[in-house]
């Protein structure tokens, strides 16, 4: 301090103590004006907002007393290292000793006044601290803190009884109480500059960070590690005593407790340090580096001059809606939006929930800053969606889900660039690396995730990929788009901040269709589109051909039938599907909840009333039915989920659609479906698809001059993957078994990855290397008709036997029959199969032959077994009697064959 | 032989002044003490029956049988299958409210002590379980009467 001394003659800091106490005092009355005890919080913000010349007293109020708690210790340490002695009385030194403490406290009752959430919990860690003392703490806790939510005690303590003591205390040791004319400037200047630029602190009660006041940092890290907090007011007394005893022994002993005082200073300061920047939401530690620093550490810091001219009417601002408990100055200006749901309506949660920015701000461009244009993005869901107060539950778990990590994409493709031993391992997008798959899935695979951000206003269409929360949550009603659009043309058009999209539970099947139209297509599928190689030019311009995303054409085939009926994807695939459920899972299959069997019952329901809801499922269901009581709902039989739009009565199950209302009876399955025993392992898309893509012959290259894009940077790059397409088809999907611990099922499958590599475009040292692969994948075709496919589609179609297209017949010779298959596809150089086939006619393949290692071909006895069936349909009707029969008795009709009947010999 | 006396007497009166000071002294030091003691009794009476008047015997809260948690300045509701138990939302280190569940565990704002849905701590500072309180349910009316 010595070298402020060279410069400014101060005999001690305690004429600018004194000088900062007196502002202190003066500023605290002024503020008392605006200040309202009953509404603390609330009157804060109001006058934050909209009273400026209040918020330059409040903030005057925060700095002096900052500088006041600093300057007093300072004061202290300055008679500390004084050569000559100071001599007071005891009973004046031992008042000065506890003034200390009574400084903490005058400044901790200003904290609590705030109000907002850090004042609130700090309300109840004092509590605790203070009731327990033995035997007079609750006296004391009562007395000095009154009833929890009320501050009027506190309130009278912060500007009379504290404040009174250390004013006696200053006349008492100083004998004047007016400081020098030259320090009363200096403090009022320094004081005011401050108030100026940096507001004083309040909380959002919003942000998760929850902290005491700064000086009450380094005490709260001891607090975080003491098991048994009621030794800190212990360190409190024996820290007073030291204080106390200084002028009171020795020399040596004097010296040693100065020392002592000013190490547990240091390191005090050190732990608050540690609080105030390395400390974030429920005291976790956070490095400057960690996503959202300042939000989680820093946000309560506002360094900007105080706006003194309001661009609304204070008036408005009085009639505001209190929103958490505050004002906020965003709805003020916005005060007319449209388009919201009732749950998002601003009246409640107002903008600064989804949106952040500054609700305390004044100031047009100072509260925009920091602002998220497009909350819901992953990145920002947390502070958005995910708010405590809104949907944290999801955003914690969303990232577990499919649609976030994308691990099945990863995880085969990795697999067919072999760097991987099988296809089902667990990955994730967020950590690809920079091998050839990886590198392979950044160019041509990875734009379709729920992290992938929106960055533009507007609709979700067929040319969205990701957004988070939005991808599927967003809606543009005709104003929001019409202004929307308005907007992109004339920049000074601001007609859509009135007409605002809304956030809402009508998720449409456009939603899904952006992603869902690729890969595997089930969202094209599901409407009856099939995707073509036509060029745009080439397509017949008739309604059974659509262009997609102005490039890709497809042509008509068939539509499912529950699309038919009106049922969106959303009336099967609940929020633990769409949105993850916690669980970490490789392949979508796994993750999907819904079976066909859950709503067309084989037996009898499984349901649940009411009250057995979980919380979120109870939520949306209120939210889309109104209310739930004396409901009932039918329930997964896979993971337990209940199906909130459905419910069961008088022995029938029903289906209201979640976006149309439209009601449906939901029939179970036909008797064919269950008689006899011979198709017990198939499952119900083995029958019902009526049509699956398939795609063959593709092969990919790395073309170092191709303009490619990287999808998980959105960023343009000169070298890309480029994936050269065969041929696309349309028709039944071959047949393949699911084998696991929960049994085996016959499942429709398709070309997942009929494909070549040339991974040495890629990596030269690979030189002339070619990766070939004959994978078939498990489908959800989504094409359900409602009759099954047809005797002879399977037992006497190659395509359902693996084999690929061409003729399949049966021929008998002099009492023997046989088999004889000619492709439709030349044998493929690599392997020697039919380009399309999975397999050989009548043969088998080891190893991993598909995108699942517990998915396999039939076997070579099975195709036997189906053929010989086959033989017998080669004659016999689909429909005719002994096929039905054979159904139930085939090998009591295998005993009982005529002459005419020839079965294979394999 | 006045001379004497006079001085014996003096020092008597002395010795009589100093006494009676010293007596004053320690009347005037019991007196205040018996002042404080009685100040402090009174306080002491007086905030036990504010206390009584101010102090909220139970809350009722609107119950919701499909939520996990319940969250209420005071107490937390927790429903695990139908299994209700109500605890206080201060946390047994240093009583900050409970206020939200992360991952199914009840997470303390201000220290970040973890429990588990039986109020048991996972996660220090805390090392005692949240305090269990007595309720009723009325699902007729889907309320929760809680005595705090």
């Amino acid at each position: 301090m010595s070298w402020l001394k060279k410069i400014w003659n101060l005999t001690t800091f305690g004429q600018l103590t004194i000088a900062l106490f007196i502002i202190c005092v003066v500023s605290g009355i002024y503020l008392a004006i605006p200040y309202d005890v009953a509404r603390p919080y609330e009157s804060i913000s109001l006058l934050m907002i909209a009273n400026p010349v209040a918020s330059l007293f409040r903030n005057i109020h925060y700095w002096t007393a900052q500088l006041f708690l600093i300057l007093s210790l300072v004061h202290i340490y300055d008679h500390f290292s004084k050569k000559e002695d100071i001599r007071l009385k005891m009973g004046l030194w031992a008042r000065l000793s506890i003034g200390v403490l009574i400084i903490f406290l005058a400044m901790l009752t200003g904290f609590l006044l705030k109000g907002d959430a850090d004042s609130l919990q700090a309300w109840r860690i004092l509590e605790s601290l203070t009731s327990g003392v033995p035997l007079i703490g609750g006296l004391i806790s009562y007395s000095f803190l009154g009833n929890e939510g009320d501050l009027q005690l506190i309130y009278v303590h912060h500007i009379a009884t504290f404040t009174i003591f250390i004013a006696v205390i200053i006349l008492e040791h100083h004998r004047k109480f007016w400081p020098r004319w030259g320090e009363f400037v200096v403090a009022t200047s320094v004081a005011i500059l401050l108030s100026y630029l940096i507001t004083a602190p309040l909380h959002d009660n919003l942000n998760p960070t929850v902290k005491g006041p700064w000086y009450f940092l380094g005490l709260q890290e001891i607090l975080h590690w003491l098991t048994t907090p009621g030794l800190s007011l212990l360190m409190i007394i024996f820290l007073i005593v030291l204080v106390f005893l200084v002028p009171f022994v020795s020399k040596k002993k004097a010296f040693i407790t100065k020392r002592t005082l000013l190490i547990l200073t240091i390191a005090y300061l050190f732990l608050t340090v540690i609080g105030v920047f390395f400390r974030g939401p429920n005291w976790t530690w956070i490095w400057p580096w960690e996503k959202e620093y300042n939000y989680k550490t820093l946000s309560q810091l506002k360094v900007s001059p105080l706006n003194f001219q309001l661009d609304f009417q204070p008036k408005t601002a009085t009639s505001s809606p209190i929103i958490n408990g505050h004002k906020e100055s965003c709805v003020i200006c916005h005060d007319e939006v449209n388009g919201f749901t009732e749950s998002h309506n601003p009246e409640s949660i107002g903008c600064f929930s989804c949106h952040g920015g500054h609700p305390f701000e004044s100031d047009k461009d100072l509260s925009h800053r920091d602002m998220l244009l497009i909350p819901g993005n992953l990145t920002n869901a947390e502070r958005s969606c995910g708010t405590v107060n809104c949907h944290p539950q999801i955003t914690e778990r969303i990232n577990t889900g499919l649609m976030a990590t994308l691990s099945g994409m990863i995880s085969v493709d990795r697999f067919v660039f072999n760097e991987q031993d099988n296809p089902d391992l667990l990955t994730d997008i967020h950590h690809l690396g920079n091998t050839a798959a990886d590198e392979h899935l950044r160019n041509l695979c990875v734009r379709c995730h729920l992290g992938n951000p929106k960055t533009e206003t507007g609709p979700i269409t067929e040319k969205s990929r990701g957004g988070g929360c939005l991808s599927c949550h967003l809606n543009y009603d005709e104003f929001a788009s019409t202004a929307n659009f308005e907007k992109q043309w004339n920049i000074n058009d601001t007609t859509y901040l009135q007409y605002h999209p809304s956030i809402s539970l009508q998720v449409s099947n456009e939603h899904c269709f952006g992603c869902h139209s690729r890969s595997g297509r089930i969202s094209t599928n599901y409407e009856g589109w099939h995707e073509t190689i036509l060029t745009v030019e080439e397509a017949p311009k008739n309604s059974q051909y659509r262009i997609v995303e102005e490039t890709r054409v497809f042509r008509y085939i068939q539509e499912d039938v529950h699309h038919q009926l009106g049922i969106n994807c959303i009336d099967c695939h609940n929020s633990y599907e769409l949105m993850g459920d916690g669980t970490f899972y490789t392949h979508q299959e796994s993750q999907v909840n819904i079976q066909c069997e859950d709503c067309h019952l084989t037996g009898d329901p499984k349901i649940v009333d009411h009250t057995q809801l979980d919380q979120e499922s109870a939520i949306i269901a209120s939210l889309r039915f109104s209310s739930i009581t004396g409901r009932n709902y039918l329930v997964t039989e896979k993971m337990n989920r209940p199906l909130i739009n459905t419910y069961y009565k008088d022995d029938t199950a029903f289906m209201i659609s979640k976006n149309s209302g439209k009601k449906f009876a939901m029939k179970r399955p036909a008797e064919v479906c269950s008689r006899g025993n011979a198709h017990d392992n198939l499952s119900c898309s083995s029958c019902h698809t009526s049509w699956a893509p398939s795609c063959i012959g593709c092969h990919n290259k790395y073309e170092p001059n191709e303009p490619g894009y990287n999808m998980l940077t959105n960023i343009e790059e000169l070298g890309s993957w480029v994936e050269y397409v065969g041929e696309y088809s349309a028709h039944l999907p071959a047949l393949g078994f699911r084998e696991s611990d929960n049994g085996k099922s016959v499942i429709p499958v398709i070309p997942g990855m009929v494909l070549t590599i040339d991974v040495g475009s890629s990596d030269k040292s690979l030189h002339d290397s070619l990766i070939f692969h004959r994978l078939f994948a498990p489908a959800a075709p989504h094409t359900t008709q409602t009759i099954g496919r047809d005797c002879k589609s399977c037992h006497n179609n190659p395509v359902a036997l693996g084999f690929g297209e061409g003729q399949l017949v049966y021929k008998t010779n002099n009492g023997k029959g046989k088999w004889i298959f000619t492709p439709k596809y030349q044998n493929n150089v690599h392997d020697g199969l039919p380009e399309d086939s999975w397999i050989g006619f009548m043969q088998e393949r080891a190893g991993i032959v598909s995108t699942r290692s517990d998915v396999r071909p039939f076997s070579l006895e099975e195709q036997q077994k189906i053929l010989k069936v086959g033989a017998c349909l080669s004659c016999h009707d689909d429909d005719s009697q002994v096929m039905k029969r054979s159904l139930v008795e085939y090998d009591v009709l295998l005993k009982g064959l005529t002459s005419k009947c020839i079965l294979p010999e394999y | 032989m006045l001379f004497p006396i006079n001085l014996i007497s003096l020092h008597t009166n002395k010795t009589k002044l100093a006494e009676e000071k010293h007596n004053r002294r320690n009347f005037i030091k019991l007196a205040g003490a018996g002042i404080l003691l009685g100040t402090a009794f009174l306080w002491e009476k007086l905030v036990r029956s504010q206390k009584l008047l101010s102090q909220i015997q139970s809350i009722t809260i609107p119950f919701n049988p499909n939520q996990e948690f319940t969250f209420h300045r005071d107490v937390i509701v927790a429903n695990k299958n139908n299994n209700i138990v109500v605890y206080s939302s201060k946390c047994t280190h240093l009583g900050c409210t409970i206020g939200h569940a992360v991952n199914g565990e009840l997470v303390c704002p201000c220290h970040g002590s973890k429990f588990d849905i039986e109020g048991n701590p996972l996660n220090g500072p805390a090392v005692r379980p949240l305090k269990k309180l007595a309720f009723q349910l009325d699902k007729n009316k889907q309320q929760i009467t809680i005595d705090l």
